[in-house]
């Protein structure tokens, strides 16, 4: 039965592999021509948008098309092989070019500011030191729909916020790899983490650039 | 034995039930792609069959998004990190550590005023340019220490305050120098941005009227 299940859950992912983007290869005028018209619909809104962008290795914020936090989509724990299946896997034959966040979990994280510098500053300005303090990821994840994830981890060492929800969606996302659950990880600074844990939120879109 | 296997043929399902429920509890909440956008693809942009005519539509594309672009310099700030940088499309010159707005309310008691202290989000422009700036200081700067605001403008004005330069980039939000250097990189301000004289002469000596701002 389980032999049947993941044989299924194998041909499902072989199924999806499309075969329309060359890998290294330039996007036909057509696909160039949707992905630019997508991107201005993206600047139009005048939200910041995240840009995952393969051909030059870098990670994005961009506001108005315009680049406004980049760091080096530095990939760590996972092959190539783990990023043309992520790219495949979300352009799904170059028809979606953009996905919205559908969800965050933090796994572990650190205090930015110390208590002591912040309880002086919290009673100077009236107010709570939780609204003040930030958190530093020392790893989160990302999530998009079809089991599209990918993995943030810094360089710090943070307390996990729980550890039996941490197992809890670590299992989740063992069991969904053999049905075709694509994730990556990468490793950032732990300002760039900080930065992309805060700004990333539901909704939040996504455009994958994939030469 | 036989005893044992029923109890586990009991408690098992159990617990894996109670298992899931909480898996389902703790995972983050999957939404539908149901951005506007999600549904971008190559069938909703096509491009002309006439090959010319598509030529110049993709090449009116590309103009279009690279006409969005900033040619020179431009600021961003990261209210997230506080974060300051200088930069142009592919080169950062500065990152400096700021302080943004902290995001908190102060309603005025007796009239029902009320403020909330965030560092506005969006594109704006460098507008003015000022030496030595004066603040002046508005009602929530008094009502804040519990104080009435005064009907003499003159006790409004602060040379100290705002460090050697400000930079406006509209609604009366600046980039200005702090004489709290060491709570820089905590988010303490009321919507302005604070930095430290160093970063502050860099910036100021590169960044002219018109100098694109984006706040994330």
């Amino acid at each position: 039965m389980v032999m049947l299940i993941l044989a299924v859950g194998c041909h499902k992912r072989e199924a999806e592999t499309p075969p329309a983007i060359p890998s290294g290869g330039a996007l036909s005028p057509e696909v160039e021509y949707a992905r630019l018209r997508t991107e201005l619909s993206l600047a139009d809104s005048g939200q910041p948008y995240l840009v995952l962008n393969v051909p030059d290795t870098l990670l994005e914020v961009r506001l108005k098309g315009t680049p406004v936090w980049t760091t080096r989509l530095d990939l760590i724990e996972s092959d190539r092989g783990d990023l043309d299946r992520f790219t495949r896997k979300f352009t799904g034959g170059s028809k979606t070019w953009v996905r919205p966040v559908a969800g965050l979990h933090l796994f572990a994280a650190q205090e930015k500011t110390p208590d002591s510098v912040l309880a002086i500053v919290s009673e100077a300005l009236n107010v709570k030191k939780e609204l003040l303090q930030r958190d530093v990821p020392e790893r989160f994840r990302i999530y998009w729909s079809e089991s599209l994830m990918m993995d943030v981890v810094s360089e710090i060492e943070g307390r996990p916020r729980s550890t039996l929800a941490n197992r809890v969606i670590e299992a989740r996302t063992a069991l969904r790899k053999p049905f075709g659950a694509a994730r990556i990880t990468v490793r950032l600074a732990p300002d760039d983490a900080l930065t992309l844990h805060r700004l990333t939120e539901p909704g939040l879109a996504t455009l994958l650039l994939h030469y | 034995m036989k005893r044992l296997l029923w109890i586990l043929a009991i408690i098992l399902p159990l617990a894996l039930t109670g298992l899931w429920f909480y898996g389902r509890s703790v995972a983050p909440v999957i939404i539908e792609a149901n951005h506007h956008l999600a549904s971008a693809d190559t069938a909703a942009f096509r491009l002309p069959s006439d090959p010319k005519a598509a030529k110049r539509e993709l090449q009116r594309a590309q103009k279009a998004l690279t006409a969005l672009r900033p040619k020179g310099l431009y600021v961003v700030i990261d209210t997230h990190a506080n974060l300051l940088y200088l930069r142009t499309q592919d080169s950062v010159l500065m990152k400096a550590t700021c302080s943004t707005g902290y995001g908190g309310e102060l309603t005025d008691s007796t009239t029902g005023r009320k403020w909330i202290f965030n560092t506005p989000q969006g594109v704006f422009k460098i507008n003015s340019r000022v030496e030595n700036p004066w603040w002046r200081k508005p009602d929530w700067a008094f009502i804040e220490e519990g104080e009435k605001p005064p009907d003499d403008p003159r006790e409004r004005y602060d040379s100290n305050m705002l460090g050697k330069y400000a930079l406006g980039f509209g609604n009366g939000y600046f980039i200005h120098g702090t004489l709290y250097t060491r709570l820089l990189g905590v988010a303490v301000s009321h919507g302005c941005v604070r930095l430290g004289n160093e970063d502050l002469d860099f910036l100021f000596k590169r960044a002219t009227y018109g100098t694109p701002v984006y706040i994330i």
